[in-house]
């Protein structure tokens, strides 16, 4: 399978916050991908990494399954409730999803809590986003 | 023969070494070293060695001008087996001349040393 050829990548972190199903949480403002063409995305629960930069708990491999992520190009959502799960690289044999180039708007991008039941309140998930500079 | 990024012409390891009594604070760099070996290659692929640690690091890469290239990748995701199986995962990369006196890894957990040891291995191959 075809995999990406990175030359700049960026972490992201989004929190849950509290739990609530159907709860929507909107990616905030990055420079450094504003404009940027990105072409790979991945995920990462605790599994990966013990705890966020920000020193929040990580949502586990089982909490990835309870959240999608939709992901806007302008204003029209390209990426329209993607699990998340499916965006981890460790469970899916260590690939990386790759996307056609796109210029995300990440500020209208946001994840949906399909579930509650492997999550606790206030844990992060953590995006990185494989990108060419504008 | 034509080259591709699965062709590579060399790799350069660094080790990086605990020394007793070292104290590593949540999210202070650690820079990788002052050697700049790396400042004039291309880098088409990064690996790592795996150890007890390796779930609270994260790899920042900043090339020569201080172009941040990778910023934060998760030191587990540069492993090159996923439960044993090295389906693909070499991680391929295209990073110009990383400057390797301002490229660092950072720990979400602080820690110190009981012992001189090796912590972990960045390999790149060029």
């Amino acid at each position: 399978m075809l995999q990406p050829i990175a030359e700049r990548t960026y972490l992201v972190e989004v929190n849950v916050g509290a739990l609530s199903v159907q709860k929507q949480v909107n990616f905030q403002f990055i420079p450094q991908l504003e404009g940027a063409t990105i072409y790979a995305i991945q995920s990462f629960g605790a599994t990966q990494l013990a705890l966020s930069p920000n020193g929040s708990a990580i949502v586990t491999t089982a909490g990835l399954s309870d959240l999608t992520v939709t992901f806007a190009v302008g204003d029209n959502q390209d990426y329209f409730l993607v699990p998340v799960a499916d965006l981890n690289s460790a469970s899916i044999s260590g690939f990386i999803r790759m996307i056609s180039d796109k210029k995300l708007n990440l500020t209208k991008s946001f994840i949906t809590l399909q579930g509650n039941a492997n999550l606790v309140a206030n844990q992060s998930v953590l995006f990185q986003f494989t990108y060419r500079a504008r | 023969m034509v080259k591709n990024n699965r062709v590579f012409d060399g790799i350069y390891t660094i080790s990086i070494i605990g020394t007793v009594g070292q104290i590593v604070n949540v999210s202070t760099p650690q820079y990788f070293q002052n050697a700049n070996y790396l400042s004039n290659k291309t880098v088409k692929a990064i690996s790592v060695t795996e150890n007890s640690l390796s779930d609270r690091f994260l790899i920042t890469l900043i090339d020569t001008s201080g172009t941040q290239l990778l910023f934060n990748t998760p030191f587990r995701d540069l492993l090159q087996t996923v439960n044993g199986n090295p389906n693909e995962k070499l991680r391929l990369f295209r990073l110009n001349n990383i400057d390797l006196q301002r490229s660092y890894y950072t720990s979400v957990i602080p820690f110190g040393y009981a012992t001189t040891s090796n912590i972990f291995n960045i390999n790149f191959y060029i």
